[in-house]
């Protein structure tokens, strides 16, 4: 039936059989093979397993009281997969049209073959919402975390930026960088072989989020220093300049206003070396500033004392290797006199009775030399050379501040030594910080160190008094009914190109004490080459002082203002019993009204840590910080918990001056509604009143600080509720 | 011309046509997954379903005549064959290298090709029965036949397919009594082509991939990507595979062309070693099947025609899956039945449409 092997034979197909199964039995062992090789395995889950480190989004820095200095939004960017474009210069038009760019720049960046390429980023959601309305093939949008600074130029050289990686480059974006970014969350994430990344859905993305970071800076001190500052630089024809405000007993930088300033939010507009911290970077010689320190020295080591008289040689006085000049020729000073009119040659001599070693040891104990220790970013040390190498003529030109160099924050530093009773604190810049969502640590305390002995600081103190008293270099200093202890300094500018001093190019200091029988507050102001005939201290650096201080010191119920010899101006019987827990009585200083804190909490504040700093809004070392408890509270704080004081509506009035196109708001509560209106009827400011009698409430609340345009604030009036407490006024 | 008659219908060879529908349904199968990450059901899934379509409808068509018509046919559709190759060298856009497609990419001439030179070689050997040629000078014609296509082959600079085609007309010369000296005379002339081939032919780029046989590490970035890819991939599936769709080295798309040549590493990740000893194994009964047919074939030009079926489906086989496990150099060669490709599926499903009607018609005279 069946016709065998027509053609092949079956030998023939036994050998084709054998042919055929060979080659698929080699095939077999082969896959068997790979398939046993674990490093196959391994490779493949290597290639593909890839841990994605995701940087969760960065912590936010508030000051002392909660406002939010600079926090991350997530912006918008526009990409573009330049393959999936068909008509790229239809894209580029359209493109063009809403982000404002050339269409040649942006057909550009979308052409081509790859599957990613930044269209434009950082744009607005206006912009973005546009591009998302045309839908355009392949053009997509992003979000990226950006850094924004809410209040603007605020503050910018101590907060810093972060580059457009996030990471910090400047100020405490830099110093706090590792605790802002956070951890980075590592998640194990596919990756295939285009690099795209797979994610399993449903994982927490940002639970490592950055930490936050509460400064010691009090925005409204802030805002007002730097705007004091503008118009003192402006005032003077300087070029720039310096004010920092400092608790002398906890050390905390309550203000840092430098000029020029810088907004963070285009630091890619600004020369870098233009974002730098002028208090901390810039070190420069302090002038007879340092005769206050000088005079500390003199009298720990005893080899003087203030009344002990020196001939200051009418105004000439040779040492080896040059002459010493007085600006105006004195005879005999006593050493009060000396630091009252700033004598060179009395400060020479002072100096040389006391020794180059003596001399050199208080001056590093005051920090002068070394870095604060903060760990503020590029923190300059200034320059103190050995005592060992000062020729007569170097030790006598480092009593008056010159050959020396220091940092502003130095000098606040060592001013706040002599006016906490001689100890030295390490300035604060970062009050507190604490996990997302987690509570307020307040930064360790570095020890105190003791420079001179209290009598030593307060024998100083009196002496500064005298400087700020008619007869002394800065009359423009003094407050109204305010006790102040301040030195002046007019340091010559070193010329690199000359070699020598430049007798037309000065920086004009001021470091002041307020009030100077209880110091609350230690100012320094500096100002950058001021134009003659207010190039000195005492003309260019002491009125700065004095109108910082004046506003800044209401913040703690002293209500002055500059001006000398006047009556005092706060009415003392406008004071409310003491807040709760620190009922302490303390010297009956005439101008200090109330301690007043514009904050809820300050009961909470430790005595024992700070005794004499009750009124200063600080968050205290011992205790978890109130006030940055409030810092996690949306609402703002409710201003019915603060206690009422009644300002008069002038004061209000001067409070009432726009900063560029900021304000800050006063506090209104006190006032009538006539009141309110006449103070506000020149100014930018929109008001909403209702109720009848007296301000009791403001929305929002004073010290926030406001933009001009479109401004408004809430006044809520009452009639029930006495102003003054019964039987006071 | 017969039509279907009983006799036909009662020696239909179900053995043959399970076998090649689990292959083409296993082929679907990993097609799907192949494409999947891309998207849903891929086109190209649904491209390949319609090739299976129409080359159901080639089988069939090639079924219901009966066989010895084909002998007649063989030489105009052996020249037809070659005027499309010699069209496709005047027409088509070169792509990726090579010129082989006409009709906007549509139709590879040289698919067909195979078929058109089984049919001529079967027609030559059915007349001159291998089993008679003694001399090497026999061998002459039928190599001239095969040289025809591989030539133009050549010239398209498809080196892949034209060593195939190759290999598919040298498969009767394993039927062919002649002695060990004239074997060793072919050997001999095969070594100065292949080096000449190496010398003169070979592009820099497909020297490089025979390199990479050897030694694929030598750039694992460039030319030995794809091999280590390849190995990477059937070394993670293991013994039982990493699940179906679940290959990560296929489904993140480490592997180059895997929906086309490297199919078969797909199927090794994610059926693992088991998976494609099954796969193997239908594949060697399928062939060893049609060796039974053609043992049976009640003329020689059907046996002819059955092993020329078998070479044609035995060669790219074999090739691609060395390929995927790295035994062979990166050719462009398809898995039969498997890779996705409309022109090779329906030519290899016409191919085996020829090999069923041998089979049928095994008793009818």
């Amino acid at each position: 039936m069946r016709s065998p092997g027509a053609g092949v034979g079956a030998r023939r197909i036994l050998v084709a059989r054998i042919l055929l199964i060979l080659p698929f039995l080699a095939l077999t062992i082969r896959a068997a093979q790979l398939a046993v090789d674990e490093r196959g395995i391994e490779r493949g889950a290597r290639q593909s397993n890839r841990t994605l480190a995701l940087a969760p989004e960065r912590g936010v820095i508030y000051d002392r009281n909660g406002s939010e200095l600079v926090l991350s939004i997530d912006a918008p960017s526009i990409y573009a997969n330049p393959s999936a474009i068909r008509d790229v210069s239809g894209t580029a038009r359209q493109l063009a049209e809403v982000l404002g760019r050339k269409r040649k720049k942006i057909a550009d960046r979308i052409s081509g073959t790859r599957s990613f390429a930044f269209v434009s980023r950082w744009v607005s959601e206006k912009q973005a919402e546009h591009i998302r309305a045309l839908g355009m093939d392949g053009i997509g949008i992003v979000y990226e975390p950006r850094r924004v600074y809410p209040q603007g130029e605020l503050a910018a050289p101590l907060l810093g930026f972060t580059n457009i990686d996030g990471v910090g480059v400047r100020g405490v974006e830099q110093q706090m960088d590792d605790w802002l970014r956070g951890t980075a969350l590592r998640l194990p994430a596919e990756r295939d072989a285009r690099g795209r990344l797979l994610i399993e859905a449903g994982k927490e993305r940002w639970s490592t989020a950055g930490g936050d970071v509460a400064l010691t800076l009090d925005a409204a001190f802030q805002a007002d220093a730097e705007a004091a500052l503008r118009s003192a630089v402006e005032a003077t024809g300087a070029r720039g300049g310096v004010a920092i405000s400092l608790d002398p007993h906890t050390g905390d930088i309550l203000a840092m206003a430098e000029a020029p300033g810088f907004d963070p939010n285009r630091f890619r507009e600004f020369d870098y070396r233009a974002t730098r911290s002028h208090g901390f970077l810039d070190a420069s010689e302090p002038g007879s500033t340092m005769k206050a320190f000088l005079m500390a020295a003199a009298l720990e080591h005893g080899t003087t004392t203030p009344d002990h008289r020196y001939d200051c040689e009418n105004g000439e006085f040779e040492v080896p290797g040059s002459t010493i000049h007085d600006s105006h020729p004195h005879g005999e000073l006593s050493a009060s006199e000396i630091l009252q009119v700033s004598s060179n040659i009395g400060a020479t001599k002072i100096a040389f009775a006391l020794g180059r070693r003596a001399h050199s040891e208080v001056l590093e104990r005051f920090g002068f030399g070394h870095t604060t220790g903060i760990g503020f970013p590029g923190e300059s040390a200034g320059l103190l050379r050995p005592w060992q190498k000062w020729r007569p003529l170097d030790h006598a030109t480092i009593a008056f501040g010159q050959g020396i160099t220091t940092t502003p924050i130095q000098i606040a530093a060592a001013t706040a030594a002599l006016a906490n009773g001689g100890e030295w604190v390490q300035p604060r810049l970062v009050a507190a910080t604490r996990v997302s969502r987690g509570r307020w640590q307040p930064t360790r305390i570095a020890p105190r160190r003791r420079v001179v002995r209290p009598d030593v600081a307060a024998a100083v103190v009196a002496m500064m008094e005298r400087v700020v008293a008619p007869g002394g270099t800065a009359k423009r200093a003094a407050l109204r009914g305010v006790r102040v202890a301040g030195k002046t300094g007019t340091a010559q500018k070193f010329d690199r190109e000359t070699g020598t001093y430049a007798d037309d190019r000065f920086v004009a200091w001021f470091i002041g004490i307020v009030p100077a029988d209880d110091p609350k507050l230690v100012i320094v102001a500096g100002i950058d080459e001021p134009r003659r005939p207010r190039h000195t201290g005492g003309a260019a650096a002491a009125p700065l002082f004095a109108h910082l201080a004046a506003s800044q010191l209401a913040r703690f119920g002293i209500l002055t203002e500059p001006g000398s010899d006047a009556p005092v101006f706060a009415p003392a019987g406008d004071v409310p019993t003491l807040t709760a827990g620190t009922a302490t009585p303390r010297d009956a200083s005439p101008a200090v009204v109330e301690a007043v804190a514009p904050i809820d909490g300050v009961h909470e504040i430790d005595v024992a840590a700070a005794p004499r700093s009750v009124a200063t809004p600080a968050i205290s070392a011992a205790s978890a910080p109130p006030v940055l408890e409030a810092a996690a509270r949306p609402a703002p704080r409710p201003s019915a918990h603060t206690p009422r004081r009644r300002t008069s509506a002038s004061q209000v009035a001067q409070q009432l001056v726009p900063i560029g196109d900021r304000m800050l708001l006063p506090d209104f509560r006190g006032l009538t509604q006539s009141e309110v209106r006449q103070i506000t009827a020149n100014t930018e400011l929109g008001v909403k009143m209702s109720g009848r009698g007296r301000a009791v409430t403001q929305e929002p609340p004073a010290g926030t600080i406001i933009g001009t345009e479109q401004a408004l604030v809430f006044i809520y009036f009452e009639n029930t509720s006495p102003i003054m407490p019964a039987g006071e006024g | 011309m017969r039509g279907i008659d009983r006799r036909l219908l009662q020696n239909f060879d179900w053995a043959l046509l399970g076998l090649i529908t689990v292959l083409v349904i296993m082929g679907l199968v990993n097609l799907n997954s192949a494409t999947h990450a891309v998207s849903g059901l891929a086109e190209e899934v649904r491209r390949q379903i319609f090739a299976v379509g129409l080359g159901t409808i080639a089988f069939f068509v090639i079924v219901v005549i009966d066989y010895r018509h084909y002998e007649r046919l063989a030489l105009p559709v052996f020249g037809a064959c070659l005027l499309l190759l010699a069209a496709t060298l005047v027409f088509a856009p070169v792509t990726r290298g090579s010129q082989a497609w006409l009709f906007d990419g549509r139709l590879q001439p040289s698919e067909f090709a195979k078929v058109g030179l089984i049919l001529a070689l079967s027609r030559y050997f059915h007349r001159n029965p291998p089993g008679e040629i003694r001399s090497l000078a026999q061998l002459a014609r039928p190599a001239l036949i095969i040289a025809l296509p591989v030539g133009l082959i050549v010239l398209q600079r498809d080196m892949g397919v034209a060593l195939l085609t190759l290999l598919i007309g040298s498969t009767y010369f394993a039927f062919v009594r002649i002695s060990w000296k004239t074997w060793a005379g072919i050997a001999m002339a095969a070594v100065m082509a292949l080096i000449s081939l190496w010398m003169f032919v070979l592009e820099p780029y497909q020297q490089r991939r025979i390199l990479d046989v050897i030694d694929p590490g030598r750039d694992p970035l460039a030319s030995g990507y794809q091999a280590i890819q390849s190995r990477i991939a059937v070394g993670s599936g293991g013994l039982l595979g990493s699940g179906y769709l679940d290959g990560t080295q296929t489904q993140l798309r480490f592997l180059p062309t895997q929906h086309t040549d490297f199919a078969f590493s797909v199927l090794a990740e994610e059926w693992g070693f088991i998976g494609a000893v099954v796969t193997l194994s239908v594949y060697l009964f399928l062939l060893l099947w049609g060796l039974v047919i053609a043992r049976h074939s009640k003329d020689s030009f059907g046996a002819m025609l059955a092993v020329g079926i078998v070479g044609v489906l035995f060669w790219p086989a074999a090739l691609n899956v060395a390929m995927v496990l790295g035994l062979a150099p990166v050719i462009g060669v398809p898995l039969p039945l498997f890779s996705y490709g409309g022109s090779a599926l329906v030519t290899s499903l016409a191919a085996l449409g020829f090999l069923m009607n041998v089979s049928m018609r095994r008793y009818v005279f």
